[in-house]
C-alpha cells in the first residue's frame, strides 16, 4: 500500500511482470475482504506524519550552523570571531567554529498537525458496487474520510566536529514523541447534495441515518494496524558534512552540504521513515557587520520512495542588532517529486472491481512552502540561545498551524 | 584556576545529564494509549428485486447478530433494527433481550458470525457471514450472494438435519462412501478465503434463487456446498445448475 519506488530503466521488465503479479496478489486478497469499507482506509497517512516530521526536523534552529562563527587570520594565526558572529539559525550557510571544536546542539520543536491540503480532512466519495462479484450490477455511493491530528513533539541531538578551518561534520538525532488522534467516517450517499456536502465538509458531515462507522482508525482493519494515541521512538539518524569554498572575502561565503539520512526511526509510530536519503545542497552567503543574507538550495533523493524526495531552497535575512541578538526573516520549501495520496485511492479498483472515484480527493499536493523568523541571543560566553517560528503559506501537505522551535548551542 | 580539562568534562557532563534526562522525560510521556472497545458490525442490507423477494425490504426491519457453534444451532447474540437506509449497527440498543442467549467470544481474535435480517413478513431473510477481529468495527454490506453463503456457513457449523438435509448432508461426521455428505466445521475455519469461495458461487446462481421464504435459498446453500466441497474450491455455474435440478 506504499508508493512505488522509482526503477532504474534496465528493470523495466521485471517491474512490470513483478507489478502484474503483485495486481493480481491484490486484486485476489482484497477480495477477500469484508466489503467493502476496510479497502478505503487512510493507508498513507504514515507517509504524510513522516514527510513533515523530517521536514520540520531538517529546519530546526539552528540548522547544521553552530551558534558562533569563526574564521582563520592569517595575520593574526589565530582564529578569530566572523563577522556578524551569530549567523543564520534558519539556512545552512558555509560558517564554522573554531577548527578543532566540538559542539554540542540541543533543539526542541512543538507542531501540531492537522490539516490535510488546507482542509480540516481528507475524504473521497466513491461509487461502488453492492455486489462485489458483480459490478454491472446496483451500485450506491460511499463517502469516506478521515480526520488525524499529531501533536509532535521533538528533542533533537546533535554535535558537530570541526575538524578543518572550513570543513565540519555533525550528527543529528532527533527524539520524538507523537500524541495521534483519528477519526474516519463512512457515509452512504444519496443525491449530488449529500455528495457535495460530503466532499466539502469530510468528518463533518452531518449523519442524516446515513453513517456507516464513525470511529478511530484503530478500530477498523487497516493493513499492519494504526496506533492511535501516544508514540515514542528516535526519529530519523542524519549524518552530514559542510566545507566551504577558500575564498578571498570576508563577506561572501559559498559552500557544499551532504546529508546521509538513515532509516531509524519508525514509519508505525509516526516518528519518521524508514528509508534512506541522501541531500546535496549548495551555500551562500553574503555578511555585513549588522546586516546578513542567506541561501541554500539542493536536492534530497530518497532510495525508496519518491514522496520523500525533493528539491529544496530556503532563504533568510539577518540583521545582528547588538552584538549579543540577532533578528531573523525567511521562508523555506520543499517540492516533492510524488504526491502523497492519503487513501491510496489508485488501489481502489484492484481491491472492489470497478470503483469509481465521483468527488473530491486524497492528494496532498507537493508544494510545501513556509515563511518565519525568529532570534539568536549569545548571552554569555560562546553559548548560543535560538527562538523561531514557522508558518505555511501554501495548503499542500500534512501540515501544522505553525511551528515553535528553540535550541541552545555550546562549542568545547 | 581550574584545570580546563576538568571544566570541559564537567560541561560535557551536564550536558550529558540534560540530554539523558531529556530523553527520559520525553520516554516517560510515551505510552499506548489503545483501549480495546466493543465488537461492532454495520453495513447495508440490499434486498433482491421484488420478483425473487416478495415484499422485501432492508428497511426498518429486524437484524440479529448469531453466533455460530458446532453442531448446534447458531445462538441469537443481539437484534437491532435496521434504519430508513437498510442500515444495520449492531452497537444500537438490543430489541430482543429475550432471545438473546449468545455472545461473542472474549478477547481479540478473529471470529466469524452471521448477521441476519428479516426483510419481510413471511420471513425472507437476508444476511451475511462476517469473519473478523474482534473488539473492532467491521462493515459488510448484504445481498443474495451473501446471503447463500451465509446459509451455506450456518449448514457446514450447524449440520443439514434440523433444516431436512435439502440436497446434501452436513452432519458431525460422514460415513465411508455416502455421496454429498460433509463433516461439519468449527466457525472459526470459515474464513475470508472460505467465505469469498462461497459467496463467488453464490453470486453465480442468485439469479435463481426465489428469497420470499425462510428455506428459498436452502437448496442454492447446498448446491454451493456441494460444488466447492465445502468452500474448499471454486466452482463453475455448470456444476451448480446441476445440483440445484437434482437436489
Amino acid at each position: 500500500m506504499r508508493s512505488a519506488s522509482r526503477p532504474g530503466p534496465g528493470s523495466l521488465a521485471l517491474l512490470a511482470a513483478a507489478t502484474l503479479g503483485a495486481s493480481l496478489l491484490v486484486a485476489g486478497t482484497g477480495a477477500a475482504q469484508p466489503v467493502p469499507i476496510s479497502q478505503f482506509a487512510p493507508t498513507n497517512i504514515d507517509r504524510a506524519v513522516a514527510r513533515t516530521i523530517l521536514q520540520t526536523v531538517s529546519q530546526l534552529p539552528p540548522v547544521t550552523n553552530v551558534g558562533l562563527s569563526y574564521q582563520y587570520n592569517p595575520e593574526l594565526d589565530t582564529f578569530v570571531e566572523a563577522k556578524g558572529a551569530l549567523g543564520s539559525g534558519m539556512v545552512p550557510a558555509a560558517r564554522f567554529a573554531r577548527k578543532g571544536s566540538v559542539t554540542g546542539v540541543l533543539s526542541f520543536a512543538y507542531f501540531g498537525l492537522d490539516e490535510f491540503a488546507g482542509d480540516d480532512s481528507a475524504s473521497v466519495v466513491v461509487n461502488v458496487p453492492a455486489d462485489r462479484f458483480n459490478p454491472n450490477g446496483q451500485r450506491y455511493d460511499l463517502g469516506v474520510a478521515t480526520r488525524v491530528t499529531t501533536d509532535v513533539y521533538v528533542a533533537r541531538l546533535a554535535g558537530r566536529y570541526t575538524f578543518l578551518d572550513n570543513m565540519d561534520a555533525g550528527l543529528t538525532l532527533p527524539l520524538i514523541v507523537t500524541n495521534v488522534s483519528s477519526r474516519y467516517v463512512v457515509q452512504q450517499l444519496q443525491g449530488q447534495d449529500e455528495i457535495d456536502r460530503f466532499a466539502r465538509r469530510g468528518v463533518n458531515s452531518p449523519d442524516v441515518g446515513n453513517t456507516l462507522i464513525d470511529t478511530s482508525l484503530n478500530r477498523i482493519a487497516i493493513p499492519d494496524g494504526f496506533n492511535d494515541g501516544g508514540n515514542f521512538d528516535v526519529g530519523n539518524m542524519v549524518l552530514d558534512t559542510k566545507y566551504g569554498l577558500p575564498l578571498d572575502s570576508v563577506n561572501f561565503a559559498v559552500g557544499f552540504q551532504a546529508e546521509l539520512r538513515l532509516p531509524t526511526a519508525s514509519l508505525s509510530r509516526f516518528t519518521g521513515t524508514d528509508t534512506t536519503s541522501l541531500r546535496g545542497l549548495v551555500l551562500a552567503n553574503y555578511q555585513a557587520k549588522v546586516f546578513g543574507a542567506y541561501i541554500a538550495g539542493g536536492y534530497e533523493q530518497d532510495f525508496s520512495t519518491d514522496v520523500l524526495s525533493n528539491g529544496s531552497v530556503a532563504a533568510s535575512v539577518t540583521a545582528q542588532i547588538t552584538e549579543y541578538l540577532l533578528l531573523e526573516a525567511g521562508m523555506n520549501a520543499a517540492f516533492y517529486l510524488e504526491d502523497i495520496d492519503v487513501f491510496d485511492s489508485e488501489k481502489f479498483d484492484a481491491a472492489l472491481p470497478s470503483t469509481q472515484i465521483i468527488a473530491s480527493n486524497s492528494l496532498l499536493g507537493t508544494n510545501e512552502v513556509n515563511v518565519g523568523g525568529g532570534l539568536r541571543l549569545n548571552p554569555v560566553a560562546d553559548l548560543s540561545l535560538s527562538l523561531y517560528a514557522t508558518t505555511p503559506v501554501t495548503d499542500d501537505g500534512y501540515r501544522a498551524g505553525e511551528i515553535l522551535a528553540a535550541s541552545v548551542d555550546y562549542p568545547f | 584556576m581550574g584545570h580546563p580539562k576538568s571544566a570541559f568534562l564537567g560541561r560535557g557532563l551536564r550536558l550529558a545529564t540534560a540530554s539523558l534526562l531529556l530523553a527520559g522525560a520525553v520516554a516517560a510521556c510515551s505510552g499506548e494509549s489503545f483501549e480495546p472497545g466493543e465488537t461492532v458490525y454495520t453495513g447495508i442490507v440490499f434486498v433482491p428485486p421484488p420478483q425473487q423477494c416478495v415484499g422485501c425490504t432492508g428497511e426498518n426491519v429486524q437484524a440479529q447478530l448469531l453466533e455460530l457453534t458446532q453442531n448446534q444451532a447458531p445462538r441469537v447474540v443481539k437484534c437491532v433494527q435496521t434504519n430508513d437506509r437498510g442500515i444495520y449497527d449492531t452497537s444500537g440498543p438490543n430489541t430482543c433481550p429475550g432471545e438473546s442467549n449468545g455472545s461473542l467470544p472474549a478477547g481479540d481474535g478473529e471470529a466469524t458470525v452471521i448477521v441476519v435480517a428479516t426483510v419481510n413478513p413471511q420471513g425472507g431473510q437476508i444476511g451475511g457471514l462476517i469473519a473478523s477481529r474482534l473488539e473492532q468495527v467491521t462493515s459488510t454490506d448484504f445481498n443474495a450472494t451473501t446471503h447463500i453463503a451465509c446459509k451455506s456457513g450456518v449448514f457446514l457449523t450447524t449440520g443439514t438435519a434440523p433444516f431436512g438435509d435439502p440436497g446434501c448432508v452436513v452432519q458431525a461426521s460422514c460415513p465411508a462412501g455416502l455421496a454429498n455428505c460433509f463433516p461439519t466445521v468449527p466457525p472459526g475455519s470459515l474464513d475470508d478465503a472460505r467465505i469469498n469461495v462461497l459467496e463467488e458461487a453464490g453470486e453465480l446462481i442468485e439469479t435463481q434463487v426465489n428469497f420470499t421464504q425462510v428455506d428459498g435459498t436452502d437448496r442454492a446453500s447446498c448446491a454451493v456446498i456441494v460444488c466447492t466441497q465445502a468452500g474448499a474450491v471454486a466452482t463453475t455455474k455448470e456444476c451448480l445448475e446441476a445440483q440445484l435440478r437434482r437436489g
